[in-house]
C-alpha cells in the first residue's frame, strides 16, 4: 500500500549532532552559500503565480543592522481576495481526497525539509538572529510536525462507527472547514508556521499563509517546498505583508473559515474579537486556534541541585534571547536558597557570550528588530519602582540589536516585571518564604503556559503537579524545548485556548465533525442481523 | 554537582546479544599473533589464583571498614526501592541546612517507614522524621554520611589530603588527585578552579620531595617519574564548552589549561586530562593535542590522557594518540578505563536520537578493554600504559599480556580508586607492579555526587566487586573471557 510509510511509528527527527565535524562543516557551508545570495527576493504567490513587482520591504539581519537579508514583496487586499477566491474553489476537492493522500504529502514535505535542513537553519541565523543549535532545533521541529500530524490524521480523521444497534449504521468523521488563515510568528519561523499550516491542510482545509514580516524569507522557503512536493497551488497561497495592512483584512474576510494564530496576547485577543464579527455573505462561524504569551516561572526549592537549576534557568531565560513564549521570565526562590542561587546566576550571566547569531560561539544573540531593542532597553532603564537591578550586562556592540541580560529582584508579585510578558532577556527574581508561597506566586499571572520546579522533595513535586497549573510543567529541568509528541505544547488562561500543538487531537481543532446515520431496515429486513448459527 | 571522574564503572548488562563467540587463534593489530586463547586463559587463571592467594582474608574498606557503609550497601543490593530513595536522599543532603529540612526529607522519602532495616537504623530514621526529636538523629545521619564520604574522598582540602597521600606513599602506593566540587556555570567559577589547581601543584611540589623513596612507585623502567600527579577535568575549567563551537571551546580552554601544564612542568608534576562525556570528547582530544605539542611542553613526557574502552571510537582514539606521540617525539601516558558515564551516554543518545557512542553490552566493553590493553602494550614505549580497573579479569589479563610481550614491569602501572578494591591493589603491588590510587580532594558533603556514583557502582548488578565480595562468586567464573559479538578488525 502506498501509505506504508505512515504505518511506521513516529520518531522525532534528531537534532544535528555537532560533535561530528562533518555536521559543523555542512552548517557552515550552508551559511556561506546563503551569504553569497543575499538579499533573497520574496514574492507574493497566489495560485502559483509569483509577483515580485510592487511595494517591497527590506529585512535586515538583526545581528548586523546594515546587512539586508531579504526584500519582501507586500501583499495587497486584492491579492488576498484572489487567493481566497481560488482557495475557496479548490477546497472541496482537497477536502474530499482520501486522508492518506494529504498525509503522504506531509511526509514528503518532511523529507524535503530534512534534505535542506542546514539551508533553512542557516537562513534563520541571519533573518531572525537565531543561534545555530536553536535554528537547527526549529527546523527539526518543523519536520516533526509534518511526520506527526501525518500519522495522527490517519487515526483521528478516519471514519468511525458509533453505537451498535441493529437496523441503523452511524458513522462519525472529521473533515476540513474551508479556508484557514495561518498567521505565524517570527520566533519559531519555520516550526510554528509549518505546524499550523500542515495541521490545517491535512485536516482538509485550504490555507492562506501569512508569515511574520521579520521571517518572510523562511516562510517562503516553506511555501516553495510545499509546492515542490505536490501541494496544489490553489490550495496553498503565500501572502507576506504587514499585519496592520492585510492582517485584519484577512481575519475579517467572509471567505475565511478559521484562523490559526500564534503571537502576542494583544493581537490574539483582537483577532478573536474580529473573527467574531460576522460579515454579510459569511458562510460560517469562524473558529480560532490561538497560542499567545506566557509569563513563565521557575521555582528554585531550598533543596534544589543548584548546578542543574542555574543551567536550567540560564537556558530557559536567555535561549534565543528570551524570545520564546515558553521562556522563563520569573524565578521564584524558596527561602535561603535565594542568595547562593542568585550569586551563581549573576556570574553565569556575566559569562554569557553575546555575539552575532551566525557565529557558532554565540550563546546570546540579538533581539528581533529595532522596535524590540528600543522597548526592552526602555524596560531595563525604567523597570518601575520596586525593582532592584542585580545585574545589567553590557552589549558587545551596536552593530546589531544586542540587549544584554538583565536580572532584577522584586518584592511584589504584582510588579510589572512579574506580570507583563516582555519577550526579551530580562528576568525578575522573587524570594518566597516557603514552597507554598512560591506556588501561589507562580500562578498569580493571567498566563498559564509553562513552568518549572527544581526540587528534590517528592512532596513538593507532587504539590506542584496539582497546584502549578500551566499547560506545560517541567520538573527538574528547564521550561523550554518542548518536543513534538513527547511534550504536547500549549497553555490556557491568557496563554491560549487549550490546544496542544504536537499532541493528540490538535488536528480536530481544524475540522468539523460529521455524523451520517443510515436506516438499514427495509420492510422488516435488515442485513445487520447475523444468520443464526 | 559536577560528576567527578571515575576510573571504572562496571557497566550494566543489556539484553542485546548476537551469540557469536570467538574461538581459536586470531590476528589482531598489525599482524601480531596472540597465543591460543586456551593457553592464555590458563595463564590468566594461574595469575588470578596467585593474586587471590595474596588477597586472602582481606576485604576492601567499603566491605569491611565502615559498618554503616556495609549496612547501606547490603540493603541497597537487596532492595531496589530502598536504594533509589536512599541515594536520592543522600544526593539532596548537602543542600539541607536545617534539621527541619532533613526531617521533612526523611518523611518525603519514607525512610522512617522502611521495613527490614536493623532496629537501630529504623530508630534513627523514625526520630529524624519527627520534628521534635529530629536534632540528635539528624546529627547522627550527617556523621554517618560524612564517615562514608571519607571512604572515597582523601581530604576536605589539600592540607588534609597531604597527610593521607603521604601515608599511601609509605604503604607503597602512588597517587593521582583531583579536586571535586560543584559544576562550573560561570567564568568566575572556572577561574577559581584554575587557581585551586595551581595552588594544588605548588603544595604538592613542596610536599612530595620530603617523602621517603620507593623504588617501585617512584620510577618507571627508564628512571624516576614525578611523585606528584594530578588529574584535570575540563568541564570545571570553562563554563562555555559546546561542540557546536569546538574550535572556540578549545581556544578558551587553552587559556586556562596551559598555565596549569606549564606550572606542572616547572614543578615536575604529572598532569592527566580526564575524559568526560562524549559531547566533550572531541574538544578534550583537540585541546590535549594543542597543549602537548606546544613548543614549551613538547618534550615533557609527564602528561597523559584517558582512553575510554566503552567508546566505539576507542581504537581510533588510541591510534590518534600514537600519531600524536610520533608527531611530537615524546611519549605520553594513556590511562585505559572502561568509562564512567555509561548511563548518561545511553540516555542522552536516546533522548536526542543520536547514534549511541558507547557499547551497550558490558561484554563488548570488557573485550574492547582487553584489545586496547594489547595495543597499549605493543606501543608501551610511546604510550605508557596505565590500566585503570577494579575488574580482576581485566587487570590479570593486562599483567599476563605484559609478561608475554616482555614488557618491563615498571613500564606500565595499575590504577584504582581510593576506597575501593584495596585487596586487589595490595596484591598487585606485592607482585612488584606500580599501583596508583585515584584520590579526589573536596568538601565531603559537596563531593556527594562522587559518593553516590561510588555507591551505585558498588551495588550495580554487574559490579565485579559486588560479585566478588558480596556474593562470593568463584574465581574461575570471574576470570571468564568476555564474550563479545563485535568484530574488532578495525
Amino acid at each position: 500500500m502506498k501509505c506504508d510509510v505512515l504505518n511506521t511509528p513516529f520518531t522525532n527527527c534528531p537534532h544535528a549532532d555537532f560533535v561530528d565535524k562533518a555536521v559543523r562543516a555542512a552548517f557552515a557551508e550552508s551559511l556561506e552559500k546563503l551569504k553569497g545570495s543575499l538579499p533573497l527576493k520574496v514574492p507574493v504567490v497566489v495560485s502559483g503565480q509569483k509577483r515580485f513587482e510592487g511595494r517591497t520591504r527590506p529585512r535586515y539581519c538583526p545581528s548586523q543592522k546594515d546587512w539586508q537579508v531579504a526584500a519582501v514583496t507586500l501583499a495587497t487586499q486584492e491579492d488576498v481576495d484572489r487567493a481566497l477566491a481560488a482557495a475557496a474553489r479548490a477546497w472541496g476537492e482537497w477536502r474530499d481526497l482520501p486522508v492518506e493522500e494529504r498525509a503522504l504529502l506531509l511526509d514528503k514535505l518532511a523529507d524535503r525539509i530534512q534534505a535542506d535542513r542546514f539551508d533553512l537553519a542557516a537562513l534563520q541565523t541571519l533573518e531572525v538572529g537565531k543561534p545555530w543549535r536553536e535554528a537547527d532545533a526549529d527546523v527539526t521541529e518543523a519536520i516533526d510536525f509534518c511526520r506527526y500530524y501525518a500519522r495522527r490524521a490517519l487515526v483521528e480523521l478516519a471514519p468511525r462507527p458509533q453505537g451498535n444497534v441493529w437496523g441503523e449504521r452511524n458513522t462519525l468523521w472529521y473533515e476540513g472547514r474551508g479556508v484557514a488563515a495561518i498567521i505565524a510568528p517570527w520566533n519559531f519561523p519555520l516550526a510554528i508556521l509549518t505546524g499550523m499550516a500542515t495541521a490545517a491542510l491535512v485536516a482538509g482545509n485550504a490555507v492562506l499563509i501569512k508569515p511574520a514580516g521579520q521571517s518572510s524569507a523562511i516562510g517562503y522557503g516553506l511555501y516553495e517546498r510545499m509546492i515542490e512536493v505536490g501541494f496544489p497551488p490553489d490550495v496553498v497561497h503565500f501572502i507576506p505583508g504587514p499585519g496592520s495592512e492585510i492582517g485584519d483584512y484577512i481575519v475579517e474576510h467572509p471567505l475565511i473559515a478559521m484562523i490559526a494564530f500564534t503571537g502576542s496576547k494583544e493581537v490574539g485577543l483582537s483577532l478573536i474579537r474580529k473573527a467574531g464579527n460576522t460579515k454579510p455573505g459569511q458562510a460560517q462561524v469562524k473558529k480560532v486556534v490561538c497560542e499567545m504569551g506566557g509569563k513563565n516561572a521557575i521555582i528554585i526549592d531550598d533543596d534544589a541541585d543548584l548546578d542543574e537549576a542555574v543551567a536550567g534557568v540560564m537556558k530557559s531565560a536567555f535561549g534565543y534571547a528570551g524570545q520564546k513564549c515558553s521562556a522563563c521570565s520569573r524565578v521564584i526562590t524558596v527561602g535561603q536558597v535565594h542568595e547562593p542561587f542568585v550569586k551563581r546566576l549573576i556570574e553565569a550571566c556575566r559569562s554569557l557570550h553575546i555575539a552575532p547569531a551566525h557565529d557558532p560561539a554565540c550563546q546570546l544573540g540579538p533581539v528581533i528588530d529595532e522596535g524590540a531593542y528600543q522597548r526592552l532597553n526602555g524596560v531595563i532603564a525604567n523597570p518601575g519602582d520596586g525593582a532592584t537591578p542585580l545585574y545589567i550586562g553590557t552589549p558587545p556592540s551596536d552593530d546589531g540589536f544586542f540587549v544584554a541580560p538583565a536580572l532584577f529582584a522584586v518584592q511584589d508579585p504584582r510588579h510589572r516585571l512579574m506580570q507583563e510578558e516582555l519577550f526579551g532577556p530580562i528576568l525578575a527574581i522573587y524570594q518566597a518564604k516557603n514552597f507554598d508561597e512560591a506556588l501561589e506566586v507562580a500562578v498569580s499571572t493571567e498566563f498559564a503556559l509553562t513552568g518549572g520546579v527544581f526540587s528534590r522533595s517528592p512532596s513538593h513535586l507532587e504539590a506542584a503537579k496539582k497546584r502549578f497549573r500551566v499547560g506545560n510543567l517541567y520538573l527538574n529541568r528547564g521550561c523550554t524545548g518542548a518536543m513534538v509528541d513527547r511534550q504536547p505544547f500549549g497553555g490556557f488562561g491568557m496563554s491560549g485556548i487549550g490546544t496542544k500543538a504536537g499532541g493528540p487531537f490538535y488536528l480536530l481543532s481544524f475540522a468539523d465533525p460529521r455524523c451520517v446515520t443510515e436506516n438499514t431496515m427495509r420492510h422488516g429486513f435488515t442485513p445487520d442481523i447475523p444468520p443464526e448459527a | 554537582m559536577r560528576v567527578a571522574l571515575v576510573l571504572i564503572v562496571e557497566l550494566k548488562k543489556r539484553p542485546i546479544t548476537r551469540g557469536r563467540t570467538t574461538t581459536s587463534t586470531r590476528t589482531i593489530f598489525e599482524g601480531v599473533i596472540i597465543m591460543a586463547p586456551s593457553s592464555l586463559q590458563a595463564k590468566i587463571l594461574q595469575t588470578a589464583e596467585a593474586l587471590t592467594e595474596r588477597m586472602k582474608g582481606e576485604k576492601p574498606s567499603l566491605f569491611s571498614k565502615s559498618r554503616w557503609l556495609r549496612l547501606i550497601l547490603d540493603l541497597a543490593m537487596e532492595d531496589h526501592e530502598f536504594k533509589v530513595d536512599m541515594f536520592h536522599f543522600v544526593d539532596a543532603l548537602p543542600m539541607l541546612t536545617t534539621n527541619e529540612q532533613v526531617s521533612q526529607h526523611v518523611r518525603d522519602y519514607r525512610l522512617h517507614e522502611k521495613r527490614a532495616l536493623p532496629l537501630w537504623a529504623s530508630a534513627v530514621f523514625k526520630m529524624a522524621s519527627n520534628p521534635l526529636t529530629a536534632a540528635p538523629a539528624v546529627a547522627t545521619i550527617r556523621t554517618i554520611v560524612t564517615e562514608i564520604a571519607k571512604t572515597f574522598i582523601v581530604g576536605r582540602d589539600t592540607a588534609e589530603a597531604l597527610a593521607t597521600l603521604r601515608r599511601l606513599h609509605e604503604e607503597g602506593f602512588a597517587f593521582t588527585t583531583d579536586l571535586l566540587g560543584e559544576s562550573t556555570v560561570s567564568a568566575a567559577e572556572a577561574r577559581q578552579y584554575q587557581a585551586r589547581y595551581l595552588d594544588l601543584i605548588r603544595c604538592l611540589a613542596q610536599e612530595v620531595p620530603r617523602w621517603q623513596a620507593d623504588a617501585v612507585i617512584d620510577n618507571n623502567h627508564l628512571g624516576p617519574i614525578p611523585r606528584a600527579n594530578i588529574s584535570l577535568k575540563l568541564s570545571a575549567l570553562e563554563a562555555h564548552l559546546d561542540s557546536v563551537d569546538t574550535e572556540g571551546s578549545v581556544a578558551r580552554l587553552k587559556e586556562r589549561v596551559l598555565p596549569i601544564f606549564l606550572l606542572a612542568q616547572q614543578n615536575n608534576v604529572f598532569v592527566n586530562l580526564d575524559v568526560e562525556t562524549w559531547e566533550l570528547h572531541g574538544i578534550t582530544y583537540d585541546l590535549f593535542e594543542e597543549i602537548v605539542t606546544h613548543p614549551d611542553l613538547r618534550s615533557y613526557p609527564h602528561v597523559g590522557i584517558v582512553v575510554q574502552a566503552y567508546l566505539k571510537t576507542a581504537h581510533e582514539d588510541m591510534q590518534r594518540l600514537l600519531d600524536l606521540v610520533r608527531k611530537r617525539g615524546t611519549p605520553i601516558t594513556v590511562r585505559l578505563v572502561k568509562g564512567a558515564y555509561w548511563d548518561y551516554e545511553v540516555v542522552h543518545a536516546r533522548q536526542h536520537g543520536y547514534p549511541c557512542p558507547v557499547f551497550t553490552r558490558k561484554a563488548d566493553t570488557d573485550a574492547n578493554y582487553e584489545r586496547l590493553t594489547v595495543m597499549l602494550l605493543q606501543h608501551f614505549e610511546e604510550l605508557s600504559p596505565a590500566f585503570a580497573s577494579h575488574n580482576l579479569r581485566s587487570l590479570v589479563h593486562a599483567l599476563v599480556q605484559a609478561e608475554e610481550r616482555n614488557v618491563p614491569p615498571l613500564a606500565y602501572e595499575v590504577q584504582m580508586l581510593y576506597g575501593m578494591a584495596e585487596p586487589e591493589r595490595k596484591a598487585v603491588r606485592s607482585m612488584g607492579r606500580r599501583v596508583r590510587v585515584y584520590a579526589p580532594i573536596g568538601e565531603l558533603l559537596l563531593g556527594m555526587a562522587y559518593l553516590v556514583r561510588r555507591l551505585l557502582e558498588n551495588t550495580a548488578n554487574t559490579s565485579f566487586l559486588r560479585s566478588r565480595y558480596h556474593e562470593g562468586t568463584d574465581i574461575a567464573s570471574l576470570m571468564a573471557t568476555p564474550q563479545s559479538s563485535i568484530s574488532f578488525n578495525g
